[in-house]
């Protein structure tokens, strides 16, 4: 009997991934990647953001072999001859000038990459976890759970992103782990609508209907075979919405809500330097424009993604 | 019967990422005042192409029109300014697209998208104008009380009674009618064409049928034209085209119909599909797919060769029985 | 259709009530104790334990809440730690000054971004449509603080033109002092309304309805505004109701920058001065007035879409 519910399922497995096909016998992923790297901005755009996670990673590994040596001399120590100094193609340290304490701002700013990077990676990741989970539920099993999960993210929505965020932090006081969280809940109830939207037009298909004809369980229905064809556009909107996290981390560190300094936040950076950008502009500048490239790089990536997910939707 | 369109030598192309597509390769064609031109050819033939450069409606681009005359009244039609083709369209020629589900606006009610055409061409005030538009809605057999109701209030015959009602609202010469029933069922489809038909003839408009359905034709044209791969294959009259057809492309689509009155075993089919229009043969489009293919045919492109009475074929095999010959 | 609205407008309330109930539950999350605020360091326990119950502080929260709730029906958000000021009359003082922010911001997105989508979609691959797009792509990624620093520096510092922060008092100084943060509060939104009109049209300008319209011979001025724009209308106000939450988010951190007299200034004063009761009434206040604006998109719908009007009269 069991032996059964497993052929079978594979079976529908199999024809899950047939309706995937088109015609040319390529498979959907297959498609997407020739769709993907037609589109060259897109392309642009991931080489840009593995640049960014390498220089994240290549910071931190630094970090820990000179055992932050490195970290207390140029990133936070302060060398106050050299104050406001203009950016110069002299040194590599001088590239994009000197702080109001003298800082290597070129330094800061790659130093910076691993607080949007990860905050904004580990948040979405939480939130596209919880709201997964609760958009999932929602969408498989509808009726009254459907109507409690949704209204209570309803009210949830009803706060302003943004503001959300400050009355966490406000509440909670300004440290990286409170960010974290202010940063995640008010993300959860979208993911749940983008989930519970997802599951939604995929759970009447014929596979799920077939899969359940197996004697598959609803955890299992959920897991093997709608979580996986709602994922493209989870995928989608996760890719966005670490784009809008870092816009949110870095506002909040300007509020001095978030990232303090002297951490080397990019957002934070800016809050300093604000008191003395009449006098040298090229300490505001560099780390807005640190911020604006992630974000431009992560939307051309996420409609990238989205264009070559689903022709069909193509300009 | 006066001659009130005159389409010669039209090429229309568009350029697309991946190729040219060869819409239409210098169709010629002759529409008379008052009577009713079938058009029929597969799909991907450029029956929606050529209606749409009558109307120039080509989307530019990517459609380029390479050459040719649409002439109408001694005007060509290719040559007129954005103003001047704006008062063909609507008053002296009007069209009726495929599919009425979609030819509505959907936010705009029907009865003042009726008015809006007669507005725009007739200076009339709105109240007269609005008058009309329910005369003409009275007319395509629909309630004038439904003149405020939106689109999706009515069924789809309904809704193509309502295209109907906008292209004849005010009495154009010339009616084209791009598939008007495809989209309908059978017996909806009867009541809508008898319709035309009735409002046609009562308002002396011609009319240029584009179909695939030759039952269609056979009731309602006087004229037919075969198109194949963007030319004109066969052209005559309704009995010159059913009865004495000439070219073998006629041939095979006239057999894959089923008949009442013979007895036929089974139907035929022509092999093969349509050639890719982006890349056609060399010769004659249908050498491919046609069973009397000469090995010139597969070079060499045939000209129209006039029959009698006006009956013409593009076909070799016509050749040494047509009167130029 | 009036039942609709009354009927949206009942559903409204336990809406607000729950919002209310967020906040309040948020923001009794906070470790920092009311009365050794207010106090400072002159509290002894006995002064402090007394303040608290004056408060009500000592109290269940779902009895503070509902305290609250009744106070706030009657226009009373409690009194400032700090300030010892009325709270409310604290925010209708400044909300003038935000709303103010807030609907330029909008007027100037709507005035922008729709026009150049609608026409970028129409000459869709030439180069003013790639510039438009380009444009508006980097318009969404740009902070919307940073914005406003550098239009500070170009205009202000550089050039001279405006001025760098602060309201104006007159007309003319308000308006002057009122462009720079309106439009760095504009930015994302404006690039957001532009690129779903630009996708909207596009979608639009394929459909059959267009070739009708065209076929009547009418003008093509016409058929773009009265039938391609009313019908990609529909999603632009989807966005723009969406943007509605960004851009009050964004005006509290332009109003930091530009040291505008708003609630987001004033909320962020209060977060400094550990002033809960005055957070949790502007974030009250601010969620409010998302709700309602929603709830006029949502009705907005209605006028621009037959489909949605009848499918609410049933």
């Amino acid at each position: 009997m069991r032996g059964d519910t497993v052929t079978t399922e594979t079976k529908t497995l199999k024809t899950a991934a047939a309706l995937c096909e088109d015609g040319s016998g390529r498979t959907l992923w297959q498609e997407m990647r020739r769709r993907f790297k037609k589109n060259r901005m897109a392309v642009v755009a991931l080489c840009v953001l593995s640049l960014l996670l390498l220089i994240s990673v290549s910071t931190l590994i630094v970090d820990v072999a000179t055992e932050k040596a490195f970290y207390k001399t140029y990133i936070v120590g302060q060398d106050m001859p050299n104050k406001l100094k203009a950016p110069s193609l002299e040194s590599v340290r001088d590239l994009f000038g000197r702080d109001e304490f003298g800082r290597s701002i070129f330094f800061r700013v790659l130093w910076g990459a691993r607080y949007s990077l990860f905050i904004g990676i580990s948040t979405v990741g939480v939130a596209v976890l919880a709201g997964g989970i609760l958009g999932a539920l929602a969408g498989y099993y509808g009726g009254r759970l459907d109507n409690v999960i949704m209204r209570v993210m309803d009210v949830l929505l009803a706060i302003p992103y943004t503001l959300f965020a400050i009355a966490i932090v406000a509440a909670l006081g300004t440290s990286i782990v409170n960010l974290l969280i202010a940063m995640t809940i008010p993300r959860i109830p979208s993911m749940a609508r983008v989930v519970r939207a997802a599951v939604m037009t995929v759970k009447d298909r014929e596979f799920i209907e077939a899969g359940r004809a197996a004697g598959a369980s609803d955890l299992r229905i959920i897991a093997k075979y709608i979580l996986p064809n709602a994922a493209s556009s989870i995928i989608v909107q996760a890719t966005l919405s670490v784009a809008q996290c870092i816009l949110g981390i870095a506002a909040l560190s300007y509020l001095s809500l978030g990232v303090k300094p002297p951490l080397p936040e990019w957002g934070a950076m800016l809050t300093s330097a604000k008191s003395f950008f009449r006098d040298a502009w090229h300490i505001t500048v560099f780390p807005g424009l640190a911020i604006t490239v992630s974000v431009l790089s992560l939307n051309i990536f996420g409609d990238g993604l989205r264009d070559a997910l689903d022709p069909k939707q193509k300009r | 019967m006066g001659t009130l369109l005159e389409i010669k030598d039209l090429v229309i192309h568009f350029e697309m990422d991946d190729g040219v597509v060869h819409a239409l390769n210098g169709v010629d064609l002759t529409i008379h005042e008052g009577e009713t031109l079938g058009l029929v050819g597969e799909t991907g033939a450029g029956k929606t192409t050529l209606a749409k450069g009558i109307m120039g409606l080509t989307p530019r681009p990517p459609g380029k029109i390479k050459s040719g005359e649409i002439l109408y009244e001694d005007r060509n039609l290719l040559t007129l300014n954005d103003q001047e083709i704006r008062e063909i369209r609507g008053r002296h020629i009007s069209m009726i697209f495929q599919d009425p589900m979609t030819s509505l606006n959907p936010v705009m009610t029907v009865g003042d998208q009726i008015a809006e055409v007669i507005e725009t061409h007739d200076r009339i005030s709105k109240q007269d104008a609005r008058r009309k538009a329910e005369e003409m809605m009275e007319m395509v057999g629909i309630s004038c009380e439904r003149y405020p109701e939106y689109a999706h209030q009515f069924s789809g015959g309904m809704k193509q009674r309502i295209v109907i009602a906008i292209a004849l609202a005010c009495n154009p010469k010339l009616l084209i009618a791009d598939e008007p029933t495809t989209a309908l069922d059978v017996t909806i489809q009867a009541q809508v064409l008898e319709m035309m038909s009735r409002l046609k003839s009562t308002r002396n408009t011609a009319m240029l049928l584009i179909t695939h359905d030759l039952g269609i034709v056979a009731q309602n044209c006087d004229h037919v034209a075969i198109l194949y791969a963007g030319k004109v294959i066969e052209y005559g009259t309704v009995r010159q085209v059913f009865k004495q057809h000439l070219h073998p492309y006629t041939k095979g689509l006239l057999g894959s119909i089923p008949s009442l009155i013979e007895d036929v075993e089974r139907l035929t089919s022509i092999e093969g599909l349509m050639p890719d229009p982006v890349n056609l043969p060399q010769g004659c489009a249908f050498s491919p797919r046609c069973a009397h293919a000469m090995e010139r045919c597969f070079c060499e492109a045939p000209p129209l060769y006039l029959m009698e009475d006006g009956h013409s074929v593009r076909c070799f095999l016509c050749e040494h029985s047509s009167k130029e010959a | 259709m009036y039942r609709y609205i009354l009927k949206r407008v009942l559903l409204l309330i336990p809406v607000l009530l729950s919002v209310i109930f967020v906040v309040f539950f948020i923001m009794s999350l906070t470790p920092t104790d009311a009365a050794e605020v207010i106090l400072g360091n002159d509290g002894t326990p006995e002064s402090l334990a007394r303040l608290r119950q004056e408060l009500g502080l000592d109290k269940p929260l779902l009895v503070q809440y509902v305290n609250y709730v009744r106070n706030l029906l009657k226009g009373d958000m409690g009194t400032s730690y700090r300030s010892g000021l009325s709270i409310s009359e604290q925010i209708f003082d400044k909300l003038p000054n935000t709303m103010i922010l807030a609907c330029s911001a909008v007027l100037i997105a709507v005035l922008i971004g729709i026009p150049a989508g609608i026409i970028s979609a129409k000459k869709q691959y030439t180069a003013f449509d790639n510039t438009v797009t380009f444009v508006a792509l980097i318009g969404a990624a740009v902070p919307g603080f940073w914005m406003g620093l550098m239009g500070v520096l170009l205009f202000s510092v550089k050039l001279g033109w405006l001025p760098a922060a602060r309201m104006g008092k007159t007309l003319p100084l308000l308006l002057k002092s009122l462009i720079l943060p309106a439009f760095t509060v504009s930015t994302n939104t404006c690039a957001m309304i532009t690129r779903q009109t630009r996708s909207s049209m596009l979608e639009v300008i394929k459909q059959d309805y267009i070739d009708t319209a065209r076929s009547k011979g009418v003008k093509e001025s016409v058929v773009t505004f009265r039938h391609m724009l009313s019908n990609a209308l529909i999603p632009i106000i989807t966005v723009i109701g969406l943007q509605i939450g960004v851009l009050l988010g964004g005006s509290v951190i332009t109003e930091n920058v530009f040291a505008w007299p708003g609630i987001g200034k004033y909320v962020v004063d209060s977060i400094t001065n550990r002033d809960t009761p005055a957070v949790l009434g502007c974030v009250v206040v601010i969620s409010v007035l998302f709700s309602l604006a929603n709830l006029c998109v949502d009705l907005l719908y209605a006028f621009v879409d037959p489909r949605i009007k009848s499918q609410y009269s049933k």
